[in-house]
């Protein structure tokens, strides 16, 4: 498009662009229409040439340059001069105040573009964006020119006229150096500008940014935070692709109300998730299933269902009288326990010292022996009690972690003793013959030994079953998990999606307790990536600015919970960690965390208190903080970081993560869900086989297929 | 009669789509890898008859992937098990449906390392025996001379495409590649007959009878443009080329594979991967 004029980027009226006058600089005048009332909205863009645009040492008769401060509008308000000053001098009677505004209202509607009523204006406070648009008209005929919204220059002079932008305008405002949403990229498409919903204008967000400096929702209750929460989490997880990004992004949720698994359930069978249950409050079928009770898959899934919360249109669907929505949510929720999504969180086993073992194979030796009997049970005895000393006393340092090699020594050398006494062989000189010797003279050998068989391999099966249980995956992996695992799945190349459920005080505790050990963790080796965000919901639960009324032991958990968030606010963006905090009563919180968080999400907030705690961050209009909002999942986003508009308030219409859910639940088909977490898996279980290929093949014996 | 070797013959004459029908009903038969009711199916042909004292050894050529399609299934083998099922339901096999009655498969010859590893269009293949009562001559296709699929020669493939029953279908040979710079073209006869999944591993066979390829693959995009017509089959002459260099085969069993694999889905569900 060849540019001719800033009328190519102005909201244009039936005959020509909306126009006003710049009376101050923080006021535009609009002459009073109906269309003019109609296209000015608080959020709009005005454009006022600035001084960048004259040009003192003009030597041609070409178009010169143009330079368009940008203005943002705060508030709108309507002004009869005349009105005023009869109001201001009370000199007139109130008939005639009201004899005017008959006029005014009479002509207005007569008259929607030209009103003849010349005392009324529309009177916009505005204020500067820093940006104005340079429309580079002196060579707008060669390639490579074009039009750019860029900082601010200029300066404005009074009398200008003032154009109202479009939406190609705003759109290049609000997504100044946001790169186009891609697999190479964590921007995503966060909501609509909620004055161009249809067609929408998407507003960008960087969600890396967005999770390694802080964000914050606030709203009042019915605001919708856990649902913008959810969305939220679900455009951040699915921005940008596995391969270019490697599991950029990592959530880590606390929640309290446990109503996450509703609003985020295609994600937990999307990415690597896990739902882990930090305490003992769960119910006695889900706890025996974690257990390993899988004959209870159904009663847990049914029980947590039961105990979990739905959003309202999760569960009228699951309430459905057909029944169909909640047999679909029953069968995610067994699938994703029966894929070990659900676990309990466990302390790091201890580390199982050889002493111990020791002493329990002395134990299970001396049982085992007391069990020989019949012909020569002395002669027994006490050749299977010295192998069961030689085994215990064979080690020097008995008080240090068992490793694989003694699990190795002690199993190899049973197996010396099950084999010579299994052979019919006389004695060799071997270690096992010559112990043996001592109690059985070779000469008994072949009626005595075969007896010795039964409890050496009772050994060897005990010794066994410990070492597999030492390595065993359930120590650490499936059904429960521990710290080692929280931190083996946050530093993969998934992206990982965590719901800690518990009580107010585990959670707490456990937030100190997680945070400090992946904090320090990357402290110490220098990790940056992936951004992993600690999203604590109710926040004025974890993060209280005082602590009145609560009991000791209150306290001390909430002394830890505040402990890590003020860490990870303060220290956490350097090594990747993010903070994130939901909450509807922002003056209830630790004030200090607040000046730390880069992003702000902001609801419906009555009360003046709420609005000014956050005005006062950003040196904005507190009455633009909540002008954009109009609608149900409108929200005011405020980010020095993550959008393109910064520190601006953007208005923004988030998608319903109810929606989203229901949709998923609807459609969800678990046999196109086994074909792509398949796909997903596929790596691991093929290089298994690889791995065990020998004992599959052969090679070839015989040519008979040839033709 | 025992150990008399039976093998299809090339026909002086051009045949019709009728009488290489007749052929293929009798050697051309349906292979399906199953968990349960999951899995894949495919087509195989017979090549070679061996007379045995109590019947017949038949020996097929198929696609290898008809066998490695099963294995992306362990999910479905661990969703199955969280549903309690026994170890006899969990069972993977690999079956042919032959003169009406069902032959297990188990030890398969194929390409070294190819069942697991990334294979090219080439390799794509695996050779299978069945012990038969079957006392008669089983009709059979001629396997080919090297070199013997030539470029615009009027070629019919036969199979088992989705769930329909044995048909053919007919194009002519585009190009025979040899040595290619594009591994994936290497040693494939393109051509146009209609081949659909299920498909895989039937024979190409031009008017004479001869099984010139085993159809095995088709591109339908070239990831901007949708495409039609192009479909591979595996020179079959090639194929058993390979075969006789032992060095590049192996014998594999596909029994202890499917073990196995039934074995690490389970302990996945019991504690996750």
């Amino acid at each position: 498009m060849k540019i001719s004029s800033i009328d190519d980027f102005a909201e244009v009226t039936t005959t020509q662009p909306l126009k006003g006058l710049l009376v101050s600089q923080l006021e535009v005048w609009f002459p009073y229409s109906l269309e003019a009332v109609k296209l000015l909205r608080e959020g709009l863009i005005l454009a006022v040439r600035n001084t960048s645009s004259i040009h003192l040492n003009q030597i041609s008769n070409l178009e010169e340059d143009q330079h368009y401060s940008l203005l943002r509008i705060d508030s709108i308000d309507t002004r009869h001069f005349v009105i005023d000053q009869i109001r201001q001098d009370r000199s007139d009677v109130p008939v005639s105040v009201e004899g005017l505004l008959e006029k005014h209202q009479h002509e207005w509607r007569r008259s929607a573009t030209d009103p003849e009523e010349n005392n009324l204006r529309i009177v916009t406070s505005v204020s500067p964006t820093g940006l104005e648009i340079h429309l580079p008209l002196a060579v707008a005929n060669l390639v490579g020119f074009d039009h750019a919204v860029r900082p601010d220059l200029g300066t404005m002079m009074l009398g200008e006229v003032a154009y109202l932008m479009n939406r190609d305008v705003v759109q290049l405002v609000v997504n100044r150096g946001m790169e186009a949403p891609s697999s190479k990229n964590s921007v995503m498409v966060a909501g609509a500008h909620t004055l161009y919903r249809s067609p929408a204008l998407d507003v960008l967000l960087d969600t890396d940014a967005l999770f390694r400096r802080h964000l914050g929702i606030f709203g009042f209750t019915g605001a919708g935070k856990s649902n913008l929460l959810s969305t939220l989490i679900s455009s951040a997880l699915g921005s940008g692709s596995d391969e270019d990004r490697h599991g950029e992004s990592n959530v880590l949720l606390f929640d309290v109300n446990n109503e996450y698994f509703g609003l985020l359930v295609d994600c937990l069978t999307k990415y690597d998730a896990h739902v882990v249950f930090i305490d003992d409050e769960i119910s006695d079928s889900m706890a025996a299933f974690l257990d390993g009770d899988y004959a209870l898959l159904r009663d847990a899934a049914n029980e947590f269902l039961r105990t979990t919360t739905l959003s309202s249109t999760v569960d009228k669907l699951y309430r459905q009288d057909d029944g169909q929505g909640r047999a679909q949510i029953l069968e995610i929720t067994k699938w994703l326990l029966a894929s070990g999504c659900f676990k309990r969180f466990e302390q790091s086993p201890e580390h199982l010292a050889l002493s111990v073992l020791l002493q329990n194979v002395a134990q299970e030796g001396e049982s085992l022996k007391k069990k020989l009997s019949g012909t020569g049970m002395k002669k027994k005895q006490s050749a299977f009690g010295t192998i069961v000393d030689f085994i215990c006393s064979g080690f020097q340092d008995v008080n240090r972690n068992i490793t694989v090699q003694d699990f190795e020594s002690i199993l190899n050398f049973l197996n010396l003793a099950i084999e010579y006494c299994a052979s019919d062989d006389e004695a060799e000189d071997n270690q096992v013959a010559m112990l043996l010797s001592e109690n059985i003279p070779k000469g008994d050998k072949d009626k005595l030994y075969s007896d010795l068989l039964g409890p050496l391999k009772k050994l060897h099966d005990f010794i066994s079953s410990a070492q597999r249980d030492l390595e065993s995956p359930l120590r650490v992996k499936g059904h429960s998990i521990d710290l080692s695992g929280i931190r083996g799945a946050l530093h993969d190349d998934k992206r990982t999606l965590m719901i800690f459920l518990g009580s107010e005080n585990s959670l707490r505790e456990f937030s100190e307790t997680l945070g400090s050990y992946i904090y320090n963790l990357r402290r110490r080796n220098g990790i940056v990536d992936p951004a992993t965000i600690f999203i604590f919901d109710e926040a004025d639960i974890f993060i209280p600015g005082q602590a009145a009324n609560a009991t000791d032991e209150e306290k001390d958990a909430i002394r830890s919970s505040k402990k890590i968030a003020t860490t990870l606010a303060r220290r956490g963006r350097k090594y990747g960690l993010g903070l994130g905090i939901a909450t509807q009563r922002i003056t209830y919180l630790d004030t200090s965390i607040l000046a730390q968080i880069g992003s702000y999400f902001v609801g419906r907030l009555p009360r003046m208190s709420d609005r000014q705690k956050i005005t006062e961050g950003f040196g904005i209009d507190k009455d633009s903080l909540q002008s954009g909002i109009r609608d149900v999942g409108d929200w005011v986003v405020l980010s020095h970081t993550a959008v393109g508009d910064r520190g601006a308030p953007l208005p923004v219409h988030f998608n319903n993560a109810d929606e989203r859910v229901v949709t998923f639940i609807k459609e969800f088909d678990i046999s196109h869900y086994l074909h792509l977490s398949e796909r997903r898996k596929k790596h691991d279980y093929l290089s298994d086989l690889v791995e065990n290929q020998k004992n599959f093949t052969n090679p070839i014996s015989n040519l008979d297929f040839l033709p | 009669m025992s150990g008399q070797v039976l093998m299809g013959s090339k026909s002086e004459e051009k045949l019709s789509g009728p009488d290489l029908l007749e052929i293929a009903k009798d050697s051309v038969v349906r292979i399906s890898s199953k968990l349960g009711e999951y899995g894949p199916h495919g087509t195989a042909f017979a090549y070679k008859q061996v007379m045995t004292e109590t019947g017949s050894s038949v020996y097929f050529l198929t696609n290898l992937h008809n066998f490695s399609g099963v294995l992306q299934l362990r999910n479905t083998v661990f969703y199955l098990a969280s549903q309690g099922k026994l170890d006899d339901e969990l069972l993977i096999k690999t079956t042919v449906d032959f003169r009406g009655k069902t032959y297990l498969v188990d030890k398969i010859v194929s390409c070294k390392g190819a069942l697991l590893d990334a294979f090219q269009h080439f390799q794509d293949f695996a050779i299978f025996s069945v012990n038969t009562d079957i006392c008669e001559e089983v009709k059979m296709f001629a396997l080919p001379e090297a070199s013997e699929a030539r470029a615009g020669e009027t070629v019919y493939a036969f199979g088992f495409p989705t769930d329909t029953d044995l048909g053919i279908t007919e194009g002519i040979i585009s190009v025979v590649y040899h040595d290619h710079k594009n591994p994936l073209l290497q040693h494939q006869i393109q051509h146009s007959i209609l081949i659909n999944p299920g498909n895989s591993g039937g024979p190409t066979v031009n008017a004479n009878g001869v099984a010139v390829g085993m159809s095995t693959w088709g591109q339908t995009s070239d990831g901007r443009r949708s495409l039609s017509g192009m479909n591979y089959s595996v020179n079959v002459a090639h194929t058993f080329e390979i075969c006789r260099d032992s060095d590049l085969i192996e014998e594999v069993s596909m029994e202890r594979i499917y073990q196995h694999f039934v074995a690490r889905a389970r302990e996945h569900f019991k504690f996750g991967s």
